[in-house]
């Protein structure tokens, strides 16, 4: 009874919630020209306008929106197009102009016809709810990318990312690293920089699930299972880059005995003298233990077969 | 399919696109198009055979295509074609095809090398896929010796004849590629209406350096000969509303993906035997069976299903809500406990089953709702649940055969590891004037791990965030964030874990890091100046401590701080100078405790590592164009230096460190650009590259290891060179 009565009240409260939200109506006075009228003005955002994807929409508003083309995005521009060019005519600004817009607001007329897919969790990403734009990364008239991939304004998406997020610079020049200085994947690989119900905006449900995607031998699931392989790959890892073998986030053997302390061979402690021994030298632990995020074998379960 | 026809595939479908378009070529009077491409040639030289040179890419020799986009739009048609280092080791293509708004087709090919090393060598020959064999002549030298003598002598044989055999070692690469093709067909049929289908295979073929020991002191280096697929296909249905400024969507997905590891098993030759045998001890030196079997990675399969429903009341509330589920599972069949028929205990314990029938569901959920409070508010709330649950069953093993060298009379359960995440969440953001804005959160992570050694944790943070802007061109953030990991009613600390027979035992005490209490802070800070377009300056920094304050041995505690300084300036218009400085140090304590057979809890076998990890990156780089833009010079420095040490201590005073270790990387590239014609310009590039090492446990590596002693390791000699590269460049860019 007073289940039913909490789930009454909450949705009295989302109704309510609705209702307090419902937009004015509207009272905007220009309406729709088309693309034609604005390209007489703006030829040149017109021409590289044709090999956009954008001009694709347009072709099918019917299934893509009820406005598409500039208006779809200017909102429409009667009026702007009536002031002829005049800046000092009123009705020249009476055009949205996304750049201007407050962050929220002009990523709000993408989101018009991008909800779904890629970003359909935009609305809850770190990017939206610390003012970034779609417009911040985003070249919507002409890319710089190549052949105008993601009409990106840098044409390396990592360069992109680094831009603001300056302190992976250093990382991703460490000497263990993933192929992104290279070329052979980009940030955007492994984060969805529109959002997603991971942490850190990460492709996936979990970190692991998310590098499991591609390592798929690591997937699993083994008969003799290594409890952090399964949780969470970044207890060991540093997927941005390190100093270590591996992308390891330490050396060998000292990373391994951060968890493992046991008698005998694993707490021993492996200093100078002891380069002459395997344990230090070369993969250290991993030159026997090799089957490190789990295996199958019967015999496995120190992870040696 | 080879990587040739691959791309030859994709080029052709493009091609075959360009021109079974109705109307698409030809109908000139409204077709735009355009593209580019840069060819030419190359010429490099490298100091040793480094194969960090060309760890992920081909650096082309001779005339190559760097590069080339193509795109072409007319009526409701339009092609994007690209790609770069065409025909190259870590060449990627891609098309996309547009029919309106309606289909949408995406096709690209891309491969990714990993050259590990192309120095290393062995005496291993692979006879078959994944089976790796020895001269008998040297295995039965190895045995023979192996009855003369002390301990000593035994070695003293057993390396002379291991290094005779390893002069004539054959020099091997090592190294793996992956090839990825991916599709992808995206068609909205009605309004708001949106069907889409992705397949990628990924292929992944070569080898990389593999431990395969056979005793305590008798560790192999071999390889894991790789020849692996991965196919996922995944389709989603969504559909989309906006009414009123009110938006709706909903998506549902649903997909499966598959390993395959076409070599199920290693098996590798023992070089210290010709017949099987065993030994008593489990401290072996591997003196026992003639050959090692591994199991590799087993095939496996995940099908997934997941639903998402997004809202939004005009500009004010956005809610979304996810739903999914996954099911892992793996059959791939057992080996025997060893291929050593020396063990008899084989045939009399039999295995408990013939696979691990391996199944785990995953289900996730979660829930955010964003409501805009005020103009300037907004307050957010999110809820994310992530269980893996293991529907394993336990496998009951009557012992196990160590490194296949003795059978270890040990009772062993397989046990599946599963754990459930809840994490929970409000984030409140107010921007009470252009010039400031404050932002506050609160979660809490909850996590449930049934096997291990904190069942219940749970870690509440707050985090504090301000932007001011106090004048145009001036940004500045501060961000603080304090995290409690603790632990929770019914998940108290057990260690009893790990018990092998009652020879290695865990230390009490001991708490591992990434379930063990403990207090994280975190302080962000950074400056941005902007003043004009012409130039920029921005400093940051954070500092990350964690402290394991309930930890005796384990990580104690670790330390990272960051900074970094970017500049950009531009004089004139045709002037461009950039500049940027980064440093990241890393510290962490660490302690253990030596102990043979038992534990001595004693303040006298205590000891402690104390590591510290840095990196210092420099950049700087200019753009200059001469009047009228027809010459163009550019350049590009940077230096990446990584040096870490290694203090080591304990209460004897006997430690000794290890030597400091440091990488360095640097790299320098000039470019200089005449325009030819309007669309046509010349390049000429000059690189210049070096790489230096100073690792104690990477530089250096013999074949035998070490020369003289009881712990005879057979290594691949896969060292880390030092290198300089050179690399010139004359290439001409077209477009078009």
């Amino acid at each position: 009874m007073r289940r039913r009565r909490m789930l009454v009240l909450a949705l009295a409260g989302l109704a309510l919630l609705a209702w307090s939200a419902a937009p004015a109506a509207a009272q905007g006075t220009p309406t729709y020209v088309g693309s034609e009228a604005c390209a007489t003005c703006h030829e040149e955002v017109a021409d590289t306008f044709q090999n956009n994807a954008h001009r694709m929409a347009e072709l099918d508003k019917e299934v893509v929106a009820e406005h598409v083309g500039c208006e779809g995005c200017h909102g429409p521009g009667s009026e702007h197009a009536a002031a002829e060019g005049d800046e000092s005519d009123p009705r020249f600004k009476n055009i949205k102009v996304p750049s201007k817009m407050k962050p929220a607001e002009s990523s709000a007329v993408c989101q018009s016809c991008h909800r779904v897919g890629e970003q359909m969790h935009w609305d809850q990403s770190a990017h939206a709810r610390h003012d970034v734009a779609c417009s911040d990364c985003h070249s919507i008239h002409e890319a710089k990318s190549p052949a105008g991939k993601g009409l990106l304004k840098q044409a390396i998406i990592t360069n992109m990312c680094v831009s603001c997020h300056e302190e992976k610079k250093g990382t991703l020049a460490n000497t263990a690293h993933m192929p992104v200085r290279e070329g052979g994947m980009s940030c955007a690989d492994c984060h969805n920089p529109h959002g997603s119900t991971g942490g850190a905006m990460i492709r996936g449900a979990s970190n692991t699930d998310l590098c499991v995607s591609c390592h798929g031998d690591k997937r699993g699931p083994f008969l003799w299972e290594h409890a952090p392989v399964r949780e969470d790959c970044v207890a060991c890892h540093q997927p941005h880059g390190s100093n270590n073998d591996k992308v390891l986030a330490g050396k060998r053997p000292y990373l391994c005995q951060r968890c493992h302390s046991y008698t005998r061979h694993p707490s021993t402690l492996y200093d100078r003298p002891d380069l002459v021994g395997n344990r230090l030298f070369n993969r250290s632990c991993t030159n026997c233990h090799s089957q490190i995020h789990g295996s199958n074998h019967p015999s496995g379960k120190f992870f040696l077969r | 399919m080879n990587r040739k026809h691959m791309t030859a595939w994709g080029l052709l479908i493009g091609l075959a696109m360009l021109v079974a378009a109705p109307g698409f070529v030809g109908a000139a009077d409204k077709s735009v198009a355009d593209g580019t491409f840069t060819i030419g040639s190359q010429w490099w030289d490298l100091s040793q055979p480094e194969a960090k040179f060309e760890e992920y890419r081909e650096v082309p020799q001779g005339t190559f295509l760097r590069d080339f986009s193509f795109r072409q739009g007319e009526k409701r048609h339009l092609l994007r074609l690209s790609g770069a280092n065409v025909f190259k080791n870590d060449q990627s293509v891609a098309m996309a095809y547009w029919n309106g708004g309606k289909v949408r087709i995406d096709l690209d090919y891309n491969q990714i090398p990993h050259n590990i090393s192309s120095i290393t060598r062995t005496p291993y020959a692979e006879v078959s896929p994944g089976v790796l064999t020895l001269p008998d002549t040297l295995q039965a030298t190895n045995q023979s010796n192996q009855s003369f003598g002390t301990t000593a002598q035994k070695d003293a044989r057993y390396v002379a004849a291991m290094r005779d055999a390893l002069l004539n070692a054959r020099r091997i690469g090592m190294g793996f590629r992956t090839d990825i093709a991916r599709a992808r067909l995206r068609v909205r049929p009605a309004a708001g209406w949106q069907y889409e289908m992705k397949g990628s295979r990924r292929n992944r073929s070569g080898t990389k350096p593999y431990g395969a020991p056979f005793g305590f002191s008798s560790a192999i280096e071999i390889w894991e000969p790789i020849s692996q697929s991965m196919l996922d296909a995944t389709a989603r249905l969504s559909y989309q509303r906006v009414k009123n400024s009110n938006g709706m969507s909903l998506q549902f997905t649903g997909g499966v993906s598959a390993f395959d590891n076409k070599i199920d098993k290693l098996v590798w030759d023992n070089p210290k035997r010709i017949s099987d045998s065993t030994y008593a001890s489990a401290y072996s030196p591997g003196d026992g069976s003639v050959r090692g079997q591994m199991d590799l990675y087993p095939d496996n399969r995940s099908v997934f299903g997941n639903v998402a429903l997004g809202l939004t009341f005009g500009t004010k509330v956005a809610l979304n809500a996810t739903g999914g589920i996954a099911q892992n599972t793996q059959d791939d069949p057992w080996l025997p406990y060893t291929v050593n028929t020396a063990i008899a205990q084989v045939d009399t314990f039999p295995l408990p089953g013939t696979n691990t029938n391996a199944k785990v569901t995953i289900t996730n959920a979660s829930l955010n709702m964003a409501w805009r409070v005020m103009p300037d508010a907004t307050l957010n709330g999110r809820y994310r649940l992530y269980d893996y649950k293991n529907k394993t069953e336990e496998h009951i093993f009557d012992g196990y055969v160590r490194m296949d060298q003795v059978w270890e009379p040990f009772q062993e359960i397989s046990e599946g590891v599963e754990y459930k995440d809840q994490t929970a969440g409000v984030d409140a953001d107010w921007s009470p004037s252009r010039k400031i804005s404050l932002a506050a959160t609160a979660e809490q992570v909850l996590l449930d791990r049934p096997d291990r050694e904190y069942k219940k944790t749970k870690e509440m943070a707050l985090q504090g965030t301000v932007h001011l802007r106090p004048a145009a061109g001036w940004h500045m953030k501060g961000r603080i964030r304090h995290g409690n990991r603790e632990e929770r009613s019914g998940g108290e600390f057990d260690s009893t874990g790990y018990l092998d027979g009652a020879t290695i035992i865990e230390q009490p005490g001991m708490k591992k890091y990434d379930l063990a209490p403990r207090v994280r802070d975190r302080y962000e800070a950074s400056i941005a100046y902007s003043p004009s377009e012409k130039w920029s300056l921005s400093v940051g920094g954070t500092s990350l401590q964690d402290d394991y304050e309930g930890s005796e041995l384990g990580l104690l505690e670790e330390k990272e701080k960051t900074g970094t300084i970017g500049v950009e300036f531009q004089p004139t218009d045709r002037l461009q100078l950039m500049g940027s400085v980064g440093w990241v140090k890393n510290e962490t304590f660490q302690a253990s405790r030596e102990s043979g057979a038992t534990v001595v809890l004693s303040d006298t076998t205590r000891w402690t590592a104390e590591l510290t990890d840095e990196t210092i990156y420099w950049s700087a780089g200019f753009a200059w164009s001469a009047p009228r833009g027809k010459w163009g010079l550019s350049g590009l420095f940077d230096i990446n230096r990584a040096p870490s040490t290694y203090d080591l201590a304990n209460f004897k005073k006997t430690a000794v460190s290890l030597p400091s270790t440091e990488y360095r990387r640097q790299s320098a590239t000039v470019e200089l650009r005449y325009q030819l014609l309007s669309s046509t310009s010349l390049l000429g590039e000059w690189a210049w590259e070096a790489y230096d090492v100073k690792d104690l446990s990477t530089e250096n590596v013999p074949l035998i290891f070490p020369l003289t002693g009881s712990s005879n390791a057979v290594f691949l000699g896969d060292s880390v060179l030092d290198y300089k590269a050179q690399r010139v460049a004359v290439l001409l860019r077209r477009t078009f």
